[in-house]
């Protein structure tokens, strides 16, 4: 009896061992693996637990995390080396029309495998499909950018959650101008990149993406860009919108909006300097895992307010694990073992309790655990069950960093006072046509 | 033997040659070379040759480009100003020889020796709005809040303060240096002549430190022009473009959209004005001579 005890114990011990550290020993004899990644909340969390993380593989991690420009940069040096300096890279979803060229096709490791791509969210797996069906990401952290609005003021001065930019310009003006020291609306104004990616994002809730892309649905689509497909829609209606959106949320914003980024809007409405903010799901964690902070517990999440006669849809973003294509063939499958072990349900669950409230999978995202270390979490799995997520506001186009910095230039002259919102937007026409000229579209 | 003094002279010459033209002639002819192409990282196709096309974009369509050419201008010309005023008078009162000024001699040095990067991101904090200890010592003095960074009025005299915080210490370095170098004999002979203080400083002491003054200003024109730190962590050339200097124009071209053969153009430009601008001085400074 007491041996049967013995027995069973053991096994249940060990199973549940191997059940959670599925792919651990994947560098055992010393191997190393080169990941070059992104200072986002899922590489934040890596680089926090990076020595269990080797404990638990056997073998050294090299994380090279980079800015996001820096990283882009990186990546594109690292493709025209003979040999790629790193086995894994993260991707950026619409950065993936970009480095199409330049990624290993991993649909035959996905086959041979046991990654099952119905354990991802739909949207978010499909997200890593590009160049006619080839794998080219396997999601880590895809998430949607939401707006987040404190529920606690909302209730104060009897608003009702915001959802269309009308909404949320008539909460702002009254929550700025009678709760002290808070500010009505937090959001990316910063020059280049930021505001760039502001924009386009927010042209996106205004009904219409920033190239002239076909429509489906209620959306758009990316799967077959051509040439007629890359003529700039900024001097368009919507794009007029957004523009004057943008200068309506600058009487509302808080001090220094003009240098805010991504960072800077969450620290400021966690410390309650704003009573929303724009916001990429993971980053909630900033505030949600913070004791201190003056937003934890207070946070109700929607998807991007929409413009007139449009709809409520957050832009899905964030990064997948690629191989490149110019790896030592002989580490290419190494390589996948890593993306594997680092896309598992075990992993990903001890992601979000060092700080990333991502989930690309539902069944961590509907882990109560979960999604008491990160509300966040189960609001962005109600909203991908209801489609309210789609990429195609930043299309996958190798020309998308110069519409995100021509945009990110131009907007930031107008709200800094610099040009009409006329001469901004005819301006960045211009611009943009000449740049998909110079890049050899014709439409 | 003249003939085999001359080559062994070649053969001593030869390395110091070859490095030269690798490190410092070649990237300059291969920038040129790239300047011509339309040529993007972030494409696999090869670089297609388009002479002048990227000389004429930025000269004729391309406003951010006029744009950043005249900031770095009202740059340069107030960071190096304040820079020489401070600098030529910190040097002067340094010069006095009073006990009490050398501790204060040697911490004034300090900010030279601080990185570019960090002495930005020192300013970037302290210029915060919401979190700056200079906001917050301007809204005790019961002023509101400074746009520091994102007020177009104000934003690149606060990139000025920065540069001038640290580049003030190098220009009084050199005044000082030549100051201590000026022959006694001089002044003492003048004092005999009758000069006064003033007459001195106008008929002795300024006329001797011309070359000190034109070598001060050839190398903080050249350096204030390629100054980026400050931008890339400050302001990132906003707001708009007012703080938006050619070398961080250049950066984001170059590194950050990748377009490598407009980037360059616009590095072969920048180094054409400031060659011009160089040898301007470097002449009156050989004149001198």
């Amino acid at each position: 009896m007491n041996y049967t005890k013995k027995f069973i114990t053991t096994i249940v011990i060990s199973v549940f061992f191997l059940s959670s550290h599925a792919y651990s020993g994947v560098l055992d004899g010393g191997k190393t693996i080169r990941i070059l990644g992104i200072g986002d909340p899922v590489f934040q969390a890596m680089q926090k637990i990076l020595p269990e993380l080797e404990k638990m593989a056997g073998g050294k991690i090299e994380l090279d995390v980079r800015g996001f420009d820096p990283l882009r940069q990186q990546i594109l040096l690292n493709s025209k080396n003979k040999e790629s300096d790193y086995d894994l890279i993260a991707v950026d979803l619409p950065q993936f029309g970009e480095y199409t060229p330049f990624l290993t096709d991993m649909s035959s490791m996905v086959a041979s495998s046991s990654i099952d791509p119905s354990d991802f969210y739909q949207v978010a797996w499909a997200g890593g499909i590009h160049d006619g069906g080839k794998v080219l990401g396997i999601p880590l952290q895809p998430h949607p950018e939401i707006f987040a609005y404190r529920k606690d003021i909302f209730a104060k001065y009897g608003l009702a959650a915001p959802k269309s930019t009308d909404d949320v310009i008539n909460a702002a003006k009254i929550i700025h101008e009678s709760e002290p020291g808070m500010a009505g609306v937090c959001w990316n104004a910063g020059r280049g990149t930021p505001l760039g990616q502001a924009f386009i994002m927010t042209q996106g809730a205004f009904g219409q993406a920033s190239i002239d892309l076909d429509r489906s649905g209620d959306g758009f689509t990316f799967a077959s860009i051509t040439d007629s497909n890359m003529r700039p829609m900024i001097d368009t209606p919507s794009g007029r919108a957004t523009a004057q959106y943008f200068l309506d949320l600058m009487k509302y914003s808080p001090d220094g909006i003009l240098n805010m980024a991504w960072d800077e809007r969450v620290r400021v409405f966690s410390q309650g300097g704003c009573a929303m903010t724009y916001i990429w799901s993971g980053r909630s964690a900033i505030y949600e895992n913070d004791p201190d902070s003056k937003a934890k517990g207070k946070v109700g999440y929607l998807p991007h307010p929409h413009g007139p006669g449009a709809y409520n849809m957050s832009t899905l973003g964030g990064w997948y694990l690629s191989i490149p294509k110019n790896i030592d063939p002989e580490r290419a499958d190494l390589a996948w073992s890593v993306i594997e072990w680092l896309t598992s349900k075990e992993m990903l669950q001890l992601y979000t309790k060092h700080g990333n409230c991502v989930s690309p999978r539902p069944d961590v995202s509907q882990e109560p655990s979960v999604q008491a270390q990160c509300p966040v979490i189960g609001w962005v799995d109600a909203m991908a069950q209801f489609d309210l997520l789609a990429g195609w506001q930043r299309p996958p186009v190798p020309e998308i960093q110069g519409i995100v910095d021509t945009m990110g230039v131009e907007m930031h002259e107008m709200i800094s006072g610099g040009k009409t919102l006329d001469e901004a937007i005819t301006t960045s026409q211009k611009k943009l046509e000449r740049m998909m000229k110079k890049a050899g579209y014709s439409y | 033997m003249k003939n085999y003094s001359l080559r062994t002279s070649l053969y001593f010459i030869l390395p110091a040659l070859v490095i030269i033209l690798a490190i410092n002639i070649f990237p300059i002819i291969y920038a040129v070379w790239i300047s011509f192409q339309n040529w993007s990282l972030a494409y696999v196709r090869p670089p297609q040759y388009t002479g002048f096309y990227n000389y004429e974009d930025a000269l004729f369509f391309d406003d951010r480009f006029i744009n950043a050419v005249f900031v770095s201008l009202k740059f340069v010309f107030l960071a190096v100003l304040i820079e020489f005023i401070l600098g030529f008078s910190l040097a002067f009162l340094f010069n006095q020889k009073l006990k009490a000024l050398n501790f204060l001699r040697v911490v004034s040095l300090t900010p030279i020796m601080v990185m570019p990067v960090v002495s930005g991101l020192i300013w970037f904090y302290m210029f915060n709005e919401n979190f700056g200890v200079l906001t917050y010592l301007v809204t005790l003095l019961g002023f509101d809040k400074p746009g520091w960074l994102t007020d177009p009025d104000i934003a690149l005299f606060s990139i000025v303060l920065a540069d001038v915080w640290q580049w003030t210490p190098f220009v009084m370095l050199i005044f000082f240096a030549a100051l201590q170098s000026l022959p006694e004999y001089v002044y003492e002979a003048a004092k005999m002549d009758g000069l006064n203080k003033i007459q001195i400083f106008f008929r002795i002491t300024l006329p001797l430190l011309k070359p000190a003054i034109w070598i001060v200003l050839i190398l903080r024109i050249i350096d204030s022009f390629k100054m980026l730190e400050l931008i890339l962590m400050m302001t990132k050339g906003g707001p708009g473009g007012y703080t938006e200097v050619l070398p961080w124009y250049l950066y984001t071209t170059g590194f950050i959209t990748l377009d490598i053969g407009y980037g360059a153009s616009m590095a072969v430009m920048m180094l054409i004005l400031v060659t011009i601008l160089s040898q301007f001085f470097v002449k009156k400074i050989e004149g001198k001579n």
